[in-house]
């Protein structure tokens, strides 16, 4: 039984383990707290992986765990919360963003975007970046559909504009 | 710049993580056995406490009841009162110990605000009965030892006794309790804010 439920975890996090880490990075712009925290996703995957009943699906299930944990790990670590930084603070990431390659420089600036959202609008927006349906979203928050596809809409058009007035900043 | 890119450039990210967050299955046996095993070892401790406290109060009233009067009684009812308290008190806390993270977000955020209002009236309510309880029970307790004595000894050592529960209370509730409603209370506002954003606006 035990050898099951350690392959199932195996397949779960093999199948899994890029998205969770995606999710990680959205919620938290720090790397290594983003890695504190996939730890600690992949913790509570394992400690839930013997009262699965497959009342869910597996991805729900999986994504449920993932968001959660954040939840919780948002509270326990309130000091490690993001904070947009007034604008004179900013010219040393735009000096950062100058030495790196383009497509790293634009994943930098779409994660640095997705930290300046409110913390349940990164939620939501990790989820959507993980091409999950409003369906699913809704089915993960416990959200009612409606409700959700507002939401994201009104998330896209926000990060649309950060990530537009960011670049007008730079240059 | 359209969504579509910005979600296809999020998805090609590279996904290692920092060689010192490299979690294997052993590591997490490890950790998963020694909560379960702290866990276990609190309880078992409790409920041994709890058992050999009743055992010998028992044995104090069954061996003493026919010497002394009626406060005495009240002082042993009074504590196995306190004690039943503690008990549930203590099993309550256990079984908010058991969280589910596989709920959907709506459920796991109205657990943590029913666990945090918990939390709270066990501050500003259940502290207070249990106080009040032990002061009861010490106030009966030193009035039978002290038939014999005289009147300024035996008002003097409740008055002691009186003193010492309300000084201990006050600078819990002044010091330590505050600090731990203040971060009650802003954890409860950051989880209704999410639960509002998240679910229900």
């Amino acid at each position: 039984m035990q050898n099951q439920q350690e392959e199932l975890f195996n397949a779960l996090i093999k199948e899994n383990h890029a998205s969770i880490y995606r999710i990680c990075r959205a919620y938290i712009y720090d790397a290594f707290l983003a890695d504190d925290l996939y730890q600690e996703i992949i913790f509570q995957i394992w400690k839930s992986i013997t009262t699965f009943k497959g009342k869910a699906r597996v991805s729900t299930w999986i994504y449920r765990i993932a968001i959660n944990t954040a939840i919780n790990f948002n509270l326990k670590n309130k000091q490690h919360q993001h904070i947009s930084l007034p604008d004179f603070m900013q010219l040393p990431y735009e000096d950062t963003l100058l030495r790196k390659q383009e497509e790293e420089q634009q994943l930098d600036h779409l994660r640095y975007c997705v930290s300046q959202l409110e913390s349940p609008d990164r939620l939501i927006i990790s989820l959507v970046l993980e091409d999950r349906s409003y369906k699913d979203i809704a089915e993960i928050t416990g959200s009612n559909i409606n409700h959700v596809g507002v939401r994201i809409n009104r998330i896209k058009a926000r990060l649309l504009k950060l990530m537009s007035t960011e670049k007008e900043n730079e240059f | 710049m359209n969504f579509d890119d910005l979600k296809m450039s999020w998805q090609t990210q590279t996904t290692h993580t920092t060689t010192k967050t490299a979690v294997s299955k052993d590591e997490l046996k490890s950790k998963w056995q020694k909560h379960q095993q702290a866990v276990l070892k609190m309880n078992i401790c409790m409920s041994l406490g709890f058992l050999a406290a009743m055992i010998e109060i028992g044995w104090v009233y069954l061996t003493y009841h026919n010497e002394y009067g009626w406060p005495f009684k009240v002082s042993i009812a009074t504590i196995y009162s306190l004690m039943i308290v503690f008990s549930l008190v203590g099993w309550r806390n256990y079984a908010f110990k058991k969280e589910n993270f596989d709920n959907s977000s709506a459920d796991y955020i109205a657990y943590q605000l029913k666990k945090l209002s918990w939390q709270r009236q066990l501050i500003t309510v259940y502290i207070w009965i249990y106080t009040v309880l032990l002061w009861l029970a010490l106030v009966m307790y030193i009035w039978e030892i002290t038939t014999g004595a005289t009147a300024l000894f035996r008002y003097s050592a409740l008055g002691i006794i009186t003193l010492y529960v309300v000084g201990i209370t006050v600078w819990t509730r002044l010091t330590k309790q505050k600090k731990q409603l203040i971060l009650i209370e802003s954890m409860t506002a950051d989880l209704e804010d999410l639960k509002k954003k998240l679910i229900t606006d």
